[in-house]
């Protein structure tokens, strides 16, 4: 392995660095004054946890990576998503990121750089660091190692003394500086074998909950479209648990919960179907001549001021005292949940329960899968997606459970064909949602109905592709190879052929 | 990657300074620059305070790869490096004479680091030698500072006839004038006569007599790092993007 660049030192190694010669070499410092200094990540800290910290100062954008090489560019930029940063090194370090997360300010606080450079007895530097002092939350020294050639031991010499003054992998600055636990849109649920399905329905409620909940500050700020995605995720894995765990809860409090977690859900469904076309723009563009592109920009043009509304509207419904009352009384009855009432499945073994839904989920998804014949309606393609959607949330639940290796083979493959299934899906939905675009207006411009028009027959032509690829991948599923996968996968399985 | 040599066969023309400042000038146009002291008296490795280099020593230079790329040094300035000399350089002469290829063997020798720069500089020792032919060879453009006397003057023909009898391609000439004193008449009418003898040999840029250039000895750097708005430092800049012009390296 390569040494390392950087290092992240103890604060107090400050006075010890800049002061003490390193063996026969001399250490000159430059420090300089301290400016403002803003920490970037996405939401959910994909730099975080990769090991990356960003931060911005004095115009520029700064990106230290897992290994302590710092990379620097302008921070020109015409929007806070990755892609809208000026052409350079630190976009290019970034092009990993999800394209729908923009970055946002996880902290500020101050930044002091001191260049610091090693010569030796004709005042030639050999080595140069440079130290930077951040101080946000908390306090974190990063010094970063810059050799020069031919001077190989006098880095070596710097080195082993920022190792003896406690140097450790950078990976970690970006955690220190912004603290608290990183959101994560997939908490860990821990479901023990003892568990009751009771308790584990009601943990992984109350775990997702905050989850949910985490997601409204970016909802109403619209920094980016995920914010309402995982919000509806969140409340998509809680509606999932309330139904699949029937008689878990008292009936009547099921069915009431049941009805209150739709309602939350419905309120968001015309924001998220815009966001889901808008977000479409780019392919809606390469799928139709540019002769036709005017008419789109007068497409997504209405489609924007139609989402402003939703969004409005929203935004009304998340501040309004009806949704603070009621996801508060949510909250506190899954913190709390003497009062939810037990069903008949109470005391059945979480884990048995969660096996055997997994298994009928899966069974009914092959013998779906085995009654498609070219007749088939496209809703009953629709519905296998939601038994895999349903599948492979119940599996994530209980992951542990399950041997890791086919675990992850079954899971990534219910995510591909859930995609195509998904693609087909919003094929035909697209074509619908096109046309009431369209219905909507009151008088469309010509040259809007004629992209719609030619979009909607793309789409159309599309139609068979998508749905062969997608039977296709649903019977590779339901096949004796990946059958044999998923049974190996479950608990006392592995001997399985 | 592009060689230039920095020669005159007089001593005292003011070629480490030129080689010292042209790199340094370079670099700071964003080129990397590697420049070589040939000069076993090792005064380009001085201005830069780099030490002379103790393990590339007797036909090293020319025979061993990892020995020639282990004896360069970065200077304090980016993009530039420095292969400092030794006095081991004076004998280059004699283990050339016992190669085979032995016109060729400096560029053979630089190709070795040719990735690493875009540039590469010869500071090169004021006579006529095996080395001499082999930097004649090696390099895209000779830059050879010529003071605007008339020794110099004589010395500058002589190059020009060497090339000719050798048939080695002139066009690499590339003459500067350097410290010149304005107020003298002698420098003015020798520039003239030279720039008339040889039109396309002289480049506009020329170098002035200054103390700056003089005093980079106690300072031990280059000027544009010391005394950046000086008259000095403004001819290097201006010499630099004059030769990367000819050299078909200018941005």
């Amino acid at each position: 392995m390569l040494p390392l660049l950087s290092y992240l030192l103890p604060a107090k190694a400050l006075a010890s660095l800049a002061q003490g010669p390193c063996g026969k070499l001399s250490l000159v410092a430059s420090p300089g004054h301290p400016t403002p200094v803003t920490v970037w990540d996405t939401f959910d800290q994909a730099l975080r946890r990769s090991g990356r910290a960003l931060w911005e100062d004095s115009g520029r954008f700064t990106l230290l990576l897992p290994d302590g090489a710092i990379l620097a560019q302008a921070a020109d930029r015409k929007g806070n998503f990755a892609a809208d940063l000026a052409p350079g090194p630190v976009k290019a370090a970034l092009a990993d990121l999800s394209a729908l997360r923009c970055l946002l300010p996880m902290t500020r606080g101050e930044i002091t750089e001191t260049r610091l450079a090693l010569t030796d007895d004709l005042h030639k530097t050999c080595v140069r660091a440079e130290l930077r002092l951040f101080n946000t939350e908390t306090r974190a020294l990063l010094i970063t190692l810059q050799g020069l050639r031919g001077y190989d031991k006098a880095l070596e010499a710097l080195r082993a003394q920022v190792l003896t003054l406690g140097g450790e992998a950078p990976r970690t600055l970006c955690a220190r500086l912004v603290g608290d636990t990183p959101y994560t849109s997939k908490p860990e649920v821990r479901i023990e074998a003892a568990d009751s399905a009771f308790d584990a329905a009601t943990r992984i409620i109350a775990t997702y909950l905050p989850v949910v909940r985490a997601n409204e500050p970016g909802i109403l700020a619209d920094h980016d479209t995920e914010f309402l995605h995982q919000y509806r995720i969140g409340l998509r894995k809680i509606r999932l648990i309330l139904g699949l765990f029937e008689g878990v809860y008292r009936a009547d409090r099921t069915q009431d919960l049941r009805d209150r977690f739709a309602k939350l859900m419905r309120a968001t469904g015309p924001l998220r179907d815009l966001d889901v076309a808008i977000l479409d723009r780019d392919h809606a563009h390469a799928m139709l001549p540019p002769s036709l592109h005017p008419g789109l920009e007068a497409l997504f043009a209405a489609l924007a001021t139609e989402r402003q509304e939703a969004l409005r509207q929203m935004a009304a419904h998340l501040q309004g005292r009806d949704y603070a009352a009621e996801i508060k009384t949510l909250t506190r009855l899954f913190d709390k949940p003497r009062h939810l009432g037990p069903g008949k499945l109470a005391d059945v073994l979480a884990t048995d329960l969660a096996l055997r839904l997994i298994l009928a989920r899966h069974q009914k998804i092959c013998q779906a899968a085995a009654r498609i014949t070219p007749e088939t309606p496209d809703e009953d393609l629709h519905l296998i997606r939601l038994h895999l959607k349903k599948l492979r949330y119940l599996i994530e639940f209980f992951a542990p459970l399950f041997a890791p290796v086919p675990y992850k083979v079954v899971r990534k493959t219910i995510k591909g064909l859930q995609d195509l299934l998904g693609q087909f899906n919003d094929g035909v939905v697209q074509q619908v949602s096109l046309q009431e675009v369209l219905l909507r207006q009151a008088a469309p411009p010509v040259a809007m109905a004629q992209s719609v028009g030619a979009l909607m027959a793309v789409l159309h032509g599309c139609h068979g592709t998508d749905r062969a690829a997608a039977i296709a991948a649903l019977q590779a599923f339901t096949g004796p190879d990946l059958c044999t996968i998923f049974h190996s996968m479950l608990p006392g399985q592995g001997d399985l052929p | 990657m592009k060689i230039l040599a920095c020669y005159s066969n007089k001593g005292g023309v003011g070629k480490t300074a030129t080689s010292v400042n042209l790199a340094h000038a370079f670099a700071t146009m964003g080129l990397r620059v590697l420049l070589c002291d040939l000069d076993p008296q090792g005064a380009s490795g001085f201005y830069f305070r780099v030490k002379p280099s103790k393990k590339l020593t007797e036909a090293r230079f020319f025979e061993d790869v990892a020995r020639l790329t282990d004896a360069i040094r970065a200077s304090d300035y980016e993009g530039l490096d420095i292969l400092p000399a030794n006095m081991g350089f004076r004998d280059f002469d004699v283990f050339l004479s016992r190669m085979r290829d032995k016109r060729s063997r400096l560029k053979k020798a630089l190709t070795a680091v040719q990735g690493d720069y875009d540039l590469i500089l010869l500071d090169c020792p004021p006579n006529i030698s095996t080395l001499s032919e082999n930097v004649f060879r090696a390099a895209d453009a000779i830059v050879v500072p010529v003071i605007p006397t008339t020794l110099s003057e004589r010395t500058f023909e002589h190059l020009v006839d060497f090339f000719d009898t050798h048939d080695l391609p002139k066009s690499k000439l590339l003459g500067v004038f350097s410290m010149v004193q304005t107020s003298k008449s002698l420098h003015g009418d020798t520039m003239k006569s030279l720039t008339s003898a040889h039109k396309k040999r002289f480049l506009r840029a020329w170098i002035p007599f200054a103390s700056d250039i003089e005093r980079m000895g106690v300072h031990r750097a280059p000027l544009l790092a010391t005394a950046p708005k000086g008259v000095a430092s403004k001819a290097y800049r201006a010499l630099a993007a004059e030769v990367l012009e000819r050299m078909g390296l200018a941005k």
